[in-house]
């Protein structure tokens, strides 16, 4: 049995040689188009995996890029909201301001109309007691007078008439 | 035939005649370890050139498992060890894996009762002349994987590592260097002559095993104990299993220290 720990050195130089052959031919028909199927998958998956990163990066942004679009219009809409307020209560006060200004002057001019028909009417009651007066006077007298006589005549009733108002 | 005779018959390499012989007297004999190296070689050769360039389900379903082979010894073995010079000699480690396994896996063939076959069989890697072949390919491979990565003088300093800053540097580096560099050679001699008998011994020991189950059933058989051969048989199945184990565990393991090993020359101190 010492044959089984006696190594053949032309089995070792043997061995040697047939396998570094081998390595060479295993590396032209075996590994070299085996391994480089294996590196092409992987580039193809580390750049499919890639560009999906890209992908997600892009959809990130996409999404951050509308979240900022969504609060900018949310704080324009409430910006227009604020200012279409102040503007209606500016208009409901210009408004009101309007409507009241308008009713002091149909006021004003009411009044105002109110006191020339008093002051017309307070002037025709004279002039038509006067005339009566008069008329009443001329039965009186029985003697007409002359137009200039009866201005006269009617200014010292008027002028007798206030002064006895203002007696009373 | 005593069990002598049968161990000698299946564990013993077979001179058929000598090709040629060396200037220095060496005999490069044909014997049947250097036919089925051969005859794997081949094989191996065949089968994983089938299942790289191979087309149709057959060749899909072998390149599936040998990529998930290549790609774990790419991935956890040469790449980690080897770092960036990987690719350099990554088809060394596949072809090394495969060699050795595609060996054992054959010796496991009961190729002796194949008719007419004029006694080629055997597990080339139960041979310690073949592994003692593989260990000096790779001792080669440290030399040349140490040169390469860290030039001639950077290798021969990778076995002299005097630290810097010994007290009395001029008296002590020298003698230090020395010492250490006698001790690394020594380490470098006993992991190539580790890596040979390892193997060696893992692949003849299942095969022992055998033949000394198998004698069971004609030392205890012969005095009428009739359980002896369902006996044997289940341990024998049982052995046979874990040597499909050991053969790939094996392959596994001399490739891997053959990894360290290249992988330790090629780092700088």
């Amino acid at each position: 049995m010492d044959a089984l720990l006696n190594p053949d050195k032309g089995l070792i130089l043997w061995t040697i040689m047939s396998f570094l052959i081998l390595v060479g031919l295993m590396k032209a028909f075996a590994w070299g188009p085996l391994l480089h199927a294996i590196e092409e998958r992987e580039a193809k998956m580390r750049e499919e995996r890639e560009k999906a990163e890209a992908a997600r990066k892009d959809a990130e942004r996409i999404a951050r890029e509308l979240e900022a679009r969504l609060a900018s219009a949310a704080d324009e809409a409430r910006a227009v909201v604020a200012k279409a307020g102040l503007e209606g209560e500016a208009l409901r006060s210009r408004l009101k301001a309007d409507a009241e200004a308008e009713a002091k002057a149909m006021l004003d001019k009411t009044r105002a109309q109110l006191d020339e028909d008093k002051r017309r009417i307070v002037s025709d009651l004279r002039k038509e007691v006067a005339e009566l007066s008069l008329a009443a006077a001329e039965r009186l007298v029985k003697k007409s007078v002359d137009s200039g006589t009866q201005k006269s005549v009617m200014d010292e009733f008027f002028s007798d008439l206030a002064a006895g108002k203002g007696k009373n | 035939m005593n069990i002598e005779q049968v161990l000698h018959h299946h564990l013993i390499d077979h001179t058929f005649f000598t090709l040629f012989t060396l200037p220095g007297g060496v005999a490069m004999n044909l014997t049947k370890h250097l036919v089925m190296i051969w005859l794997v070689s081949l094989t191996a050769l065949g089968t994983l050139t089938f299942a790289a360039r191979g087309e149709g389900q057959a060749a899909l379903i072998l390149r599936t498992g040998v990529e998930a082979l290549v790609l774990y010894i790419r991935d956890n073995i040469v790449e980690p060890l080897l770092g960036h010079e990987a690719h350099r000699y990554l088809h060394y480690f596949l072809t090394l894996f495969f060699f050795i396994f595609f060996c054992n896996l054959a010796g496991m063939l009961p190729l002796d009762a194949v008719p007419g076959n004029p006694g080629v069989s055997g597990t080339a890697t139960g041979n310690v002349g073949v592994t003692a072949g593989l260990a000096l390919c790779t001792l080669g491979l440290i030399v040349l994987g140490g040169v390469r990565a860290q030039g001639l003088l950077g290798f021969l300093k990778h076995f002299a590592p005097v630290p810097a800053g010994l007290p009395m540097a001029f008296i002590a580096a020298p003698v230090l260097g020395a010492v250490l560099f006698v001790i690394e050679i020594v380490g470098l001699v006993v992991k190539i002559f580790a890596l040979t008998i390892r193997l060696f011994a893992n692949m003849i020991a299942g095969h022992i095993v055998i033949i000394g189950f198998f004698s069971l059933i004609f030392i205890i058989g012969r005095s009428g104990v009739l359980v002896t051969g369902p006996f044997a048989l289940f341990m024998v199945t049982f052995v046979n299993c874990l040597e499909l184990l050991v053969a790939f565990l094996q392959a596994f393991i001399f490739t891997l220290l053959t990894a360290v090993f290249v992988g330790g020359v090629m780092q700088h101190h």
